[in-house]
């Protein structure tokens, strides 16, 4: 066990991984050396090109991979034995890309309900987590729905009511907005800020889109299997150039700032509108 | 060509039957079954079919519904009715040509065994008709617990069952992109002889087993974050419990019972 400082949730310390572990050669590797802490109540964004460990380093997180070499930390537990991968589980929760391959049953409250019966929980509060997780995410009128019939949206809604109702501390989400159409990536992302804001859960969210990672506390970049930023979101997309150097844009909304010389620490179109009317009205 | 494959037929509603605890349902039906199969003259046949004829009522299924439900099985009612005509010997001939008898006894045979078939089907039925498949597959992973006795890990079997349920219709969608995908790129389904059309079945078969595995391997993954570990030590948020209409289905069951061994006894056999 290690000694941590209390306000730190998962840890990862000179963690590398490579998905063939008998032969060590270091070309295989998907993850070198990474070390990182995250603190609770913390969103962090993790952004990256297709094949930088990003997906590989959400697994980490809660004990479904195991590091080759270093160790990876859940509040106090290291992964690797299956005792421990069990009990980091109920602090972890994890919500994947695609909606349909992680439905368990065929009714919406029987599949948020599958975390806690795993769990041994008893029957009328695991009722109570279930009925308390749905309205969290406002799905609780859809609660004897087939989820076949839900949109992407609302089945990742489903699934992140499945993390919640384990009453785990933190969830990682590994994409969860990339098959979904723009009202769904809206519904998901207010969803995901809720968890934060009201409800005190650590999220660590993997994603592709940088108007995403944009709205998180933090923002850590990978590329090629290590961590090359990790800062908050103004610092990280004003480094423009290096971004670019790797495969990766800042949000247009940044960019679009930076050209017309407003800075580069522009992120949200709120922002973006106090700065540009004093600007417009001083000229008309 | 998808469309159509419908599983479970299950009819939302609000009957009895609706209501009933699926335990109690598979246990009614499978005794009904056997019960079925204890009929041996006409009148205790008659007495099963007015009793199924009850049941439709209790379910509050349409009678039209329940009769398409015999669609399927028509085939292997005209069979059974031909067969049984033709080779059952004994009794007055009625009819012959070539050969070929009409005895009293086919004649008996032949409308017996329909009826008993009719029968079968239509309980069967209304047992799919009245069950959500989640519950029908709660229901028989209860009743089976008895096996966790024997080692068997009856939890496992159930939600396998569950899967598969639930992967159903997103597999239908899947075949009908592929289907839909190899279209798009000149494949040709509709023409041809039994030959070539089974050989147009290869794109789409393959590429759907390698996309179930990749479904299989990723909702493993989601489980296992999920703390599933395939023990037994699961609890369920919704329990079942025997209420006064279960009982209610038992002594259904225990009257047709006595009824058909009463009626067995006072009438001649026909088989």
């Amino acid at each position: 066990m290690s000694d941590l400082s209390n306000d730190t949730i998962i840890e990862f310390e000179n963690v590398s991984f490579s998905y063939n572990s008998d032969n060590n050669a270091k070309d295989n590797e998907v993850l070198h050396n990474i070390n990182l802490s995250f603190k609770k109540g913390e969103l962090v964004a993790v952004v990256g090109r297709n094949g930088s460990g990003k997906s590989t380093l959400a697994k980490l997180c809660n004990a479904l991979y195991e590091p080759n070499n270093g160790r990876v930390i859940v509040n106090g537990i290291v992964s690797g034995t299956e005792k421990n991968d069990e009990e980091i589980r109920k602090h972890v929760g994890m919500v994947f890309q695609n909606p349909d391959n992680q439905i368990v049953a065929t009714i919406v409250e029987d599949d948020v309900a599958f975390g806690p019966e795993n769990l041994g929980i008893d029957p009328l509060e695991i009722r109570q987590r279930v009925d308390d997780a749905l309205k969290k995410v406002g799905m609780y009128e859809y609660r004897l729905e087939q989820p076949f019939k839900l949109s992407g949206g609302q089945k990742q809604r489903v699934a992140i009511a499945g993390a919640i109702a384990m009453r785990t501390e933190c969830i990682v989400f590994d994409e969860p907005t990339a098959m979904l159409d723009p009202l769904g990536r809206k519904e998901v992302l207010s969803a995901v800020r809720t968890l934060v804001d009201e409800y005190g859960i650590t999220v660590i969210l993997i994603t592709h889109f940088m108007e995403e990672a944009a709205q998180a506390d933090r923002v850590i970049v990978l590329n090629e299997g290590c961590v090359i930023l990790d800062n908050t979101p103004e610092k990280v997309f004003s480094k423009s150039d290096l971004l670019n150097s790797i495969g990766l844009d800042i949000p247009q909304i940044t960019k679009f700032c930076a050209l017309l010389g407003l800075g580069n620490s522009v992120l949200t179109v709120d922002q973006a509108y106090d700065l540009l009317i004093p600007v417009l009205e001083k000229n008309s | 060509m998808i469309n159509n494959i419908t599983f479970g037929q299950y009819i939302p509603g609000n009957s009895f039957f609706h209501k009933c605890d699926p335990r109690s349902k598979l246990i009614g039906v499978f005794w009904y079954v056997v019960l079925i199969f204890l009929c041996k003259s006409f009148f205790s046949l008659a007495l099963v079919s007015a009793f199924t004829l009850i049941s439709v009522i209790f379910s509050g299924v349409n009678l039209k519904t329940v009769l398409k439900s015999l669609k399927p099985v028509l085939i292997i009612l005209i069979f059974t009715a031909i067969v049984n005509l033709f080779y059952t010997s004994g009794g007055e001939i009625i009819f012959a040509i070539r050969g070929f008898k009409i005895t009293e006894k086919g004649v008996n045979t032949a409308v017996f065994t329909v009826l008993r078939i009719i029968n079968l089907v239509v309980v069967s039925s209304l047992l799919t008709y009245t069950t959500t498949p989640t519950m029908l597959t709660d229901g028989i992973e209860r009743l089976l617990h008895p096996l966790t006795y024997l080692h068997i890990n009856v939890g496992s079997l159930a939600m396998m069952m569950t899967l598969a349920l639930r992967f159903i219709p997103t597999l239908i969608e899947e075949i009908q992109r592929i289907i839909n995908a190899q279209k798009s790129r000149g494949a040709d389904f509709e023409n041809g002889g039994i030959v070539s059309r089974a050989k147009a079945l290869v794109p789409i078969f393959v590429p759907l087993i390698i996309s179930s595995f990749r479904r299989a391997y990723e909702l493993a993954f989601a489980m296992t974050a999920r703390c599933y570990t395939g023990g037994n030590e699961r609890t369920r948020m919704k329990q079942m419990k025997i209420k006064v209409r279960d009982i209610f289905v038992f002594v259904y069951c225990v009257v047709l019972t006595s009824g058909i061994i009463v009626l067995n006894r006072l009438f001649e056999a026909v088989l």
